[in-house]
């Protein structure tokens, strides 16, 4: 159904700054599960390209370090996206902004760490595990790409929108979003560096 | 219940007509058999065709049926007289027939068929007559050599590689797909398939694999008289892809013996 | 330009005219800004990156170039103003307009959205269609005589393959009548995510001519299906291959998310999953293959890039060639379920409503659709029966049988829904029952292909392509011409003359039995595929199969050409519903302009009853 209250705002076209209500909770809930869903399929493909061309073998030129490092970082950055989250419940704006920039930052801190030895040739491409490497890798890393404009969308939506926005999920999703991306490089993690 | 009956009359006439017309296609189904693997393939086409006639009347006839009797002969739109939602009987019998073809059709020919290649593959593999070649697949050409004989690489009086078989003894092709001239290369090899049409087998040649073709020819011929009879890449490898074609000739034994003896002072 | 937001024509809110800030045609500025984002991207990558050869346009750098091209296209097509810059919280400054210019810009109205998926994946067919012609040209003689190379030829068939697939076969069901028809099948104004819908549909034509120009890049002779590690070596024109289908594939999984969003979330009061059409069956169980199988096709193919642009060593001799076959088919088979299963969705929609008889079984129609999903993905190793090992080959050949007894459920609904009916031949119902016909002889030729002692033979022949085109042609393009002519009335409020329908139909249908069951008895002869030079015996037989295969191209472009003459000039339709359907579609607005629906219905009753004219929903035939 259409809104009435005037053409700037019809929600077909503008981004939802109305509240929602439980049917338009339950639709982006169930969009937003199809998504990870698919999301998440490219990912078990690696997991089983890796078992398939390289077993359970890992090189010992894996940086151990950097990948829990990376892996510490990006829970820590999971949990402040959730206290932005948090905010959001509260209508809080400012905490938003303050959680989703600190989000940022630790995002992008954990996309350099994953980056490192994605691009610094340290990793055969040759070799079987080198480029099953690179290419999960570099799948988190693009996931990764994707979540930090996700996230600085959000941010930027709600400090342009802070006075008028009524509802936040956006906040909501992208944390939701952010988790799903915590969570695969915790099975890349696993997978790549442990077993 | 007239159309029930019209139609069982009906699909029980044409199904009659067709399979008699099916018997005629179905021994002729591959064109032309040249080895014991064809004609069991030849069998078992056979034997699906004559199964799918009665479907394939049934349905046909039931389209057929909603063209000429269901036809409403004006434009008048008016409910059907029958307004039947579901028949258990005929929902039934549609599933349980349809679950007990398949299965049939799953232990013979499809099981059937393949336990017999297997065990003959078995058979042959155990047999000291069998004749072994070497075929090596790459872009773009089939390289045979019988290491029995001591040849590396067959060929005609124009010097383009040549298959020859003695007829009526097992044969176990021995398939890689590699480059001899570029083995340093791992990106140049590519997937073939080792296709022999008249033989009823094809077999995928797969870079860093080795696979294995049992075959018994049954015939005497040459691929100059029958171009069923020749060894044509099956599987697109690339630009020369449509010239990967040997030649080859099914001979007698003794003819064998002979040109096994030419090849060797030509090699020497 | 001009314009004037949508609702303001149609009166809902009575606000005075907000004229959109003045701006070029977004279709021009889509091109100039994907020309800039080309340029931009592989300037800057082909300078980082310089490459062996150290050329402006490299490898690595048309990657990165063409990415920036296809967002300069998307973006300039209106997604910068209306969904990249609200999302980070600016103004929105774009309204939608009105009349034929909505078709050239980025919209949120399903219907536009439709139309547009439904040209740019007739205009792939087209394209698609035209390269099949050409090798129908080449293989009226046994040499090469129209293209001077084997490369030319292979890559015709590669462009006719994968523009068909990706482009029609995947997209004109789902992505156009989906589209279209599904929200005001479950009585909704609009999809669940119009938003996402707008976006999509502009990767379809960047996708097409990012195929259709691979040869830009240089030959390539895998065929559709691009098979390692040849692709790895092969010519640079496979780039725009992956490339190309990933935007079409992107266009397609966005439209999945959106319809199953759109029946799960959307329905109107009352339609209750016992109700859901069957149409939006079909599309809700394709969606679901589509966004399982999308992803992973997705992911193979980025693999396969580089494998062939790193390169990294997956799928050649020393890693594993298999490994890219398997991963291939195992999208590739559920893709076929992708095309058929709207097709089998279609034949349950329309024959209960030209025979005026309730539905047979429905609740096995469903159980048939929900059970092909469940099984394509079990199947895909029959693609591979030469190139297994023979001990692999069984299980899959018995899932390959068993998948063939869901699937005849759409037939023991149709035909019992066909049985002692009332029906009237009409286009659709002609095309249905030729649907049926073609797409029987498609599943029976399936019986021999699943056999693996038969399928040594037959792979890789034109028996193989004989069997695949009979199901897709016959079943899904078949289907596809049945559901314009049925929908003609509901799209463009105007009706088709029967006769100049009917006539189409035969002659596609004629023409289309004469060429292709001719590939099954050439295949068997000994014909190969993917060949512009074959034994002088086959000669005669392509020779004449080539001439039908012209006249069954001249059918497509009469029906093609003939639907736009009626969707544009044709009689004006008296009634809204001249079918008298009862499906909710029938009920929704005939002015394809506005709202589906002043205000959303109430069910009250299933669809597929025509023991009466009742409705199911509270109507008043007066307004």
């Amino acid at each position: 159904m259409q809104s009435m209250n005037g053409a700037s705002s019809d929600p077909a076209l503008y981004p939802m700054q109305e509240p929602l209500t439980r049917a338009d909770l339950m639709r982006l809930r169930g969009g937003l599960t199809l998504w990870l869903l698919t999301m998440s399929v490219p990912l078990m493909l690696l997991v089983e390209m890796r078992f398939i061309l390289v077993g359970t073998y890992v090189s010992p030129h894996v940086y151990q370090g950097v990948g829990i490092a990376a892996l510490i970082v990006l829970i820590v950055s999971g949990l402040v996206m959730s206290m932005a989250n948090r905010a959001a419940k509260n209508g809080d704006t400012k905490s938003i902004l303050t959680n989703t920039s600190l989000t940022m930052w630790l995002g992008f801190a954990a996309w350099v760490l994953i980056g490192i030895q994605v691009t610094n040739r340290t990793m055969h491409s040759t070799s079987h595990y080198g480029e099953t490497y690179l290419v999960t890798a570099g799948l988190v890393d693009f996931y990764l790409t994707c979540l930090l404009i996700a996230v600085f969308a959000v941010r930027s939506r709600v400090k342009r929108l802070a006075g008028s926005l009524q509802n936040f999920w956006g906040v909501h999703a992208t944390t939701t979003v952010w988790w799903f991306g915590v969570i695969a490089w915790l099975v890349v993690y696993l997978e790549m560096y442990i077993i | 219940m007239r159309d029930k009956a019209l139609f069982f009359v009906l699909w029980l006439i044409f199904s009659a007509i067709c399979e008699w017309l099916a018997s005629l296609i179905g021994p002729h189904f591959y064109f032309y058999v040249a080895s014991v693997q064809a004609q069991e393939g030849q069998n078992a086409a056979a034997f699906i065709l004559y199964m799918a006639v009665p479907i394939f009347v049934f349905v046909v006839m039931m389209l057929l049926f909603a063209l000429f009797r269901f036809r409403a002969r004006d434009d008048s739109i008016q409910p059907a007289k029958s307004q039947i939602k579901i028949n258990k009987a005929y929902v039934g019998t549609w599933l349980g027939l349809s679950l007990v073809f398949n299965l049939f059709l799953f232990v013979h020919p499809t099981a059937s068929a393949a336990q017999a290649y297997f065990n003959e593959s078995m058979a042959y593999n155990k047999s000291p007559k069998t004749l072994i070649v070497d075929v090596v697949a790459r872009q773009w050409e089939w390289r045979f050599s019988y290491p029995q004989y001591g040849l590396t690489q067959t060929v005609d009086a124009n010097g383009n590689d040549f298959l020859e078989l003695p007829v009526n003894t097992p044969v176990k092709f021995v398939l890689n797909s590699y480059d001899y001239n570029h083995y340093y290369d791992p990106q140049i090899d590519v997937i073939h398939s080792f296709w022999i049409p008249a033989f009823g087998m094809k077999m995928d040649v797969i870079p860093g694999e080795t696979r294995t073709e049992y075959i018994e020819p049954t015939k005497i011929s040459s691929t100059t008289q029958n171009q069923m009879l020749r060894v044509q890449c099956a599987e697109v490898c690339g630009p020369g892809h449509p010239y990967m074609e040997a030649n080859m000739a099914v001979v007698s034994p003794a003819n064998f013996a002979k040109w096994v003896a030419q090849q060797k002072k030509l090699e020497a | 330009m001009s314009t004037v937001p949508n609702n303001l024509v149609t009166g809902a809110s009575g606000l005075p005219l907000q004229p959109r800030r003045r701006m070029m045609a977004p279709v021009l500025r889509g091109v100039i800004w994907a020309a800039i984002g080309f340029l931009a991207l592989n300037t800057l990558v082909s300078q980082v990156d310089p490459g062996p050869l150290h050329s402006y346009v490299n490898q690595v750098s048309v990657v990165f170039g063409w990415m920036g091209a296809v967002i300069g296209w998307v973006f300039g097509v209106g997604a910068w103003d209306a969904v990249v810059k609200p999302a980070f919280g600016y103004p929105l400054r774009w309204k939608e307009t009105v009349g034929w210019r909505r078709f050239f810009e980025y919209s949120t109205d399903h219907k536009v959205i439709a139309t547009q998926y439904m040209v740019a994946s007739g205009s792939g067919f087209i394209i698609a269609g035209i390269a099949a012609m050409l090798m129908r040209l080449q293989l009226m003689e046994d040499h090469l005589w129209l293209f001077s190379v084997p490369q030319d030829y292979l890559e015709t068939v590669g462009i006719h393959g994968t523009i068909m697939m990706f482009s029609l076969a995947t997209v004109f069901m789902v992505g156009g009548l989906g589209n279209y028809l599904i929200p005001m099948m479950v009585g909704s104004n609009k999809s669940a995510f119009p938003r996402l819908s707008g976006l999509s549909v502009w990767f379809v034509p960047a996708g097409i001519l990012t195929v259709a120009f691979s040869p830009l890049l240089g030959a390539w002779t895998t065929g559709w299906r691009g098979y390692e590690p040849l692709a790895a070596s092969d010519g640079n024109g496979i780039v725009f291959y992956y490339l190309g289908v990933f935007a079409l594939l992107l266009s397609s999984l966005f439209v999945a998310l959106n319809l199953v969003a759109t029946i799960v979330f959307r329905r109107a009061p009352g339609l209750t999953w016992n109700r859901i059409p069957m149409y939006a069956w079909a599309m809700l169980v394709v969606s679901f293959l589509n966004i399982i199988w999308i992803p992973e096709i997705m992911m193979a193919f980025v693999l396969a890039l580089l494998d062939k642009i790193v390169p990294l060593p997956f799928f050649t001799a020393v890693g594993s060639p298999l490994t890219y076959l398997e991963m291939f088919w195992l999208f590739g088979h559920p893709e076929v379920y992708i095309v058929v299963l709207p097709a089998l969705g279609m034949w349950m929609e329309i024959m209960p409503v030209m025979s005026r008889k309730t539905l047979f079984g429905r609740q096995w129609g469903i159980i048939g659709l929900i059970f092909v999903m469940l099984l394509s993905g079990l199947v895909w190793a029959h693609h591979m029966f030469p190139t297994m090992s023979d001990v692999e080959v069984l299980p899959f050949s018995f899932f390959t049988e068993m998948i063939s007894i869901p699937t005849g459920f759409a037939y023991m609904v149709v035909i019992g829904t066909l049985w002692q009916s009332r029906m009237r031949l009409k286009a659709p119902s002609l095309l249905v029952l030729m649907s049926m016909f073609n797409f029987l002889i498609g599943g029976l030729t399936g019986l021999f292909l699943a056999d693996p002692m038969v399928n040594m033979q037959i792979h890789d022949t034109f028996f193989v392509v004989g069997h695949f085109h009979y199901t897709i042609i016959g079943g899904m393009v078949f289907s596809g011409f049945a559901a314009m002519y049925y929908y003609l009335p509901k799209f463009s409020g105007r009706m088709y003359n029967e006769k100049w329908a009917q006539f189409g139909a035969y002659w596609m249908f004629l023409a289309f039995n004469a060429t292709f069951a001719q590939f099954f008895i050439i295949g068997l002869r000994g014909m190969n595929r993917w060949v512009p030079v074959y034994p002088q015996y086959l000669q005669a037989q392509n020779f004449e199969i080539s001439i039908f295969a012209f006249l069954l191209g001249l059918g497509f472009v009469y029906n093609i050409v003939y639907i736009l003459w009626v969707w544009v000039k044709g009689r004006k339709v008296e009634s809204q519903n001249p079918w008298k359907s009862k499906t909710l579609e029938w009920y929704a607005n005939p002015n394809p302009e506005e709202d589906n629906f002043k205000e959303i219905p109430t069910v009250l009753t299933g669809f597929y009853d025509y023991s009466d004219d009742s409705h199911p929903i509270a109507w008043d035939p007066t307004s």
